[in-house]
């Protein structure tokens, strides 16, 4: 068997060719888009969505099946849940075709907002640990026929690491991955010790392999919940019926929620002679998430008294979704930097770059602008996209007192998608700020001197 | 045995040296992982670095304090960012760069290796070195790694000042 590189993108370029599926939409939005852009399968059709109202009425359009990507950031959840509830309610009703949604959150807090969210209002979700399960996943929907009236759908959500990780691998047998899936559970119960490890997302994989290397399947058993769904109360149940010590790996997700609700339930009740002793790791070491998944063979191995951990990191590190700055962006910040003294830099999440601060939206990034009084200039660095949806935002940030220059960087957009957006940029703010280009201002650096407001794309 | 090797650059650069470094694994049958990590330290100063882990079991996921063998910086950084990578830069070490855009006395405490590769070298320079390094790591023959920047790098000009560099980096 050959070896393959598995990325987000080879794995559902891979499925799109296995399933003959031809249609797939693309979220504007600079973290979709970097997944959209390596899947260059020539039949593929690539629909750009701009929002998720717009992906509603293509999804309730299609006769055909379709896998969709989305990258979820915190101000859209509450609409991505409203939208995602009546999808899903559709296609259990009235069916339709077959599809997967990607949901690619740029964060672990969204991640844990949006599973909390998704719980509460019944909407299945599958949370992959790996991204061979993401080829389960998708196999798993597309492999099934249909009931009468009904349609099969994954909503898959992927945490912030799955957009950069590539790994190479043995690769993957999709025939026989297809005999393991279409029946049955993808969750994952591994070893017969008497502590159990109950997690979801990429973590779990971390764990296994961890397990596996250092023989620690008589000691922990490691469960794996991967389908969010309205059974999640029943595995919890059969999880605590088994085991009186169970760790976690943070105390804020839906898994430590809905289990210690049901140990309270179950010990009101009688039904289990002990009190169950739940552990967030987080808590016990008293680290943040990122830190926890860092260093979490050590730790695991310091429960079992076989090791220390020492929480002494003075870098934290985090796998957030993120697209870095170009050159010529980078170029542009220093020339800036060179003309106006005291100038600092706010960086529009999922964009990220040095030596300024980054904001989640265009919220945010007002805020600072009023909230901090002793800078000469404010420059803006955000995706070109950012503007659809947020021309209020960016219209209030321009009309502040403050000096202002919004570089937008056009990374992963087509020729024609660009001049739509300028287009759109140039109808709404055009009469208020000098608009020009890299190469203009870079030429003609005294536009910065000359112009209290200035948008650079 | 598990190598973990950091790059600070831009996206551009960073994917060819990941194709190349990717053919490599598979030739030698490694496992390899590459992931984009945000570091920031206490003051709020951050980088975005790009880490590859090669190993013979599946490689750990993250990176912690003194962990990583090699980092290779293609871009201009800031002291703050050179300070943190300070951190994640396991003890003897190695660290390459060109045109002196790094001080290297930040790096003191590891007591690396520092590889500056002068004034008159440019990006592809640093790009060879790197492949020549990791190709006697995963002990692949030269004529095996001109094989890979042949097919890797598509666009005829950056083909041959990279196997030009390549050449000279390996020359004996």
């Amino acid at each position: 068997m050959g070896r393959d590189r598995l990325s987000l993108s080879s794995v559902l370029e891979k499925i799109m060719s296995h399933y003959n599926i031809n249609q797939l939409y693309v979220f504007l939005d600079p973290v979709a888009l970097k997944v959209a852009q390596r899947i260059t399968l020539g039949k593929i059709r690539k629909t750009y969505i701009s929002d998720i109202s717009d992906f509603y009425y293509h999804a309730i359009d299609s006769a055909e099946k379709f896998i969709a990507i989305a990258s979820l950031k915190k101000s859209l959840l509450p609409e991505f849940i409203l939208v995602l509830d009546k999808l899903v309610h559709i296609s259990t009703q009235n069916g339709g075709s077959s599809w997967v949604m990607v949901i690619v959150c740029n964060d672990d807090r969204v991640m844990n907002r949006l599973l909390k969210a998704a719980y509460d209002a019944r909407i299945p979700l599958t949370v992959p640990p790996s991204l061979d399960m993401v080829m389960g996943i998708c196999s798993k929907t597309f492999c099934q026929r249909p009931k009468k009236n009904t349609s099969s759908f994954s909503i898959v959500c992927c945490g912030p690491e799955f957009i950069d990780l590539e790994v190479l691998k043995e690769s993957a047998d999709l025939i026989a991955i297809e005999g393991n899936v279409c029946e049955g559970e993808l969750d994952i119960a591994y070893g017969s010790g008497e502590i159990a490890i109950v997690a979801v997302g990429s973590i779990i994989d971390e764990i296994l392999g961890f397990a596996n290397q250092e023989n620690l399947h008589n000691e922990i058993t490691i469960y794996g919940i991967v389908d969010l769904d309205v059974n999640l109360d029943e595995k919890l149940l059969s999880i605590l019926e088994k085991h009186a010590n169970i760790l976690l790996i943070r105390n804020d997700d839906i898994i430590s929620e809905r289990l210690r609700f049901i140990a309270e339930k179950l010990l009101e009740e009688g039904k289990i002679p002990y009190i169950p002793n739940i552990i967030s790791i987080g808590d016990l070491v008293g680290s943040d998430n990122e830190n926890v998944k860092v260093g979490l063979r050590s730790i695991i191995k310091d429960i079992l008294g076989k090791g220390l951990y020492f929480n002494k990191q003075s870098i934290r590190t985090s796998m957030d979704a993120g697209i870095e700055c170009d050159k010529k962006i980078v170029e542009l910040l220093d020339a800036i930097d060179k003309k106006v003294a005291r100038t600092l830099r706010i960086y529009v999440k999922p964009i990220y770059g040095e030596n300024g601060i980054h904001a989640d939206d265009f919220y945010d990034a007002y805020s600072v602008t009023k909230t901090t009084s002793n800078y000469n200039a404010y420059t803006i660095i955000a995706h070109l996209t950012e503007i659809l949806g947020n021309i209020k935002h960016i219209d209030r940030i321009i009309h502040s007192p403050a000096r202002i220059i919004l570089i937008f960087s056009s990374m992963f957009l087509t020729g024609s998608q660009k001049k739509a957006i300028l287009k759109e940029l140039t109808k709404e703010l055009g009469k208020h700020v000098k608009i020009v280009s890299y190469e203009e201002i870079l030429q003609k650096i005294d536009i910065i001197e000359r112009f209290e407001k200035i948008i650079v794309t | 045995m598990e190598f973990s090797f950091a790059l600070l650059s831009d996206d551009k650069t960073v994917e060819k040296i990941k194709d190349i470094v990717f053919e490599m694994a598979k030739m030698s049958n490694l496992i390899i992982r590459f992931q984009r990590i945000f570091l920031r330290d206490d003051k709020g100063n951050g980088t975005t670095i790009y880490v590859f882990k090669i190993s013979n079991i599946y490689p750990q996921l993250g990176i912690s304090e003194n962990s990583i063998d090699y980092i290779a910086i293609l871009k201009k950084t800031s002291i703050e960012t050179q300070e943190i990578l300070s951190k994640i830069l396991r003890d003897g070490g190695i660290i390459v760069f060109p045109k002196r855009i790094v001080d290297a006395s930040i790096f003191i405490n590891k007591a690396p290796s520092i590889i500056d590769l002068g004034d008159d070298k440019d990006e592809y320079d640093v790009i060879a070195r790197i492949v020549s390094d990791i190709s006697k790591l995963l002990m692949i023959s030269r004529s095996n790694v001109i094989k890979i920047l042949r097919t890797v790098v598509k666009e005829e000009d950056e083909n041959t000042r990279l196997i030009e560099a390549y050449r000279m980096v390996t020359r004996r």
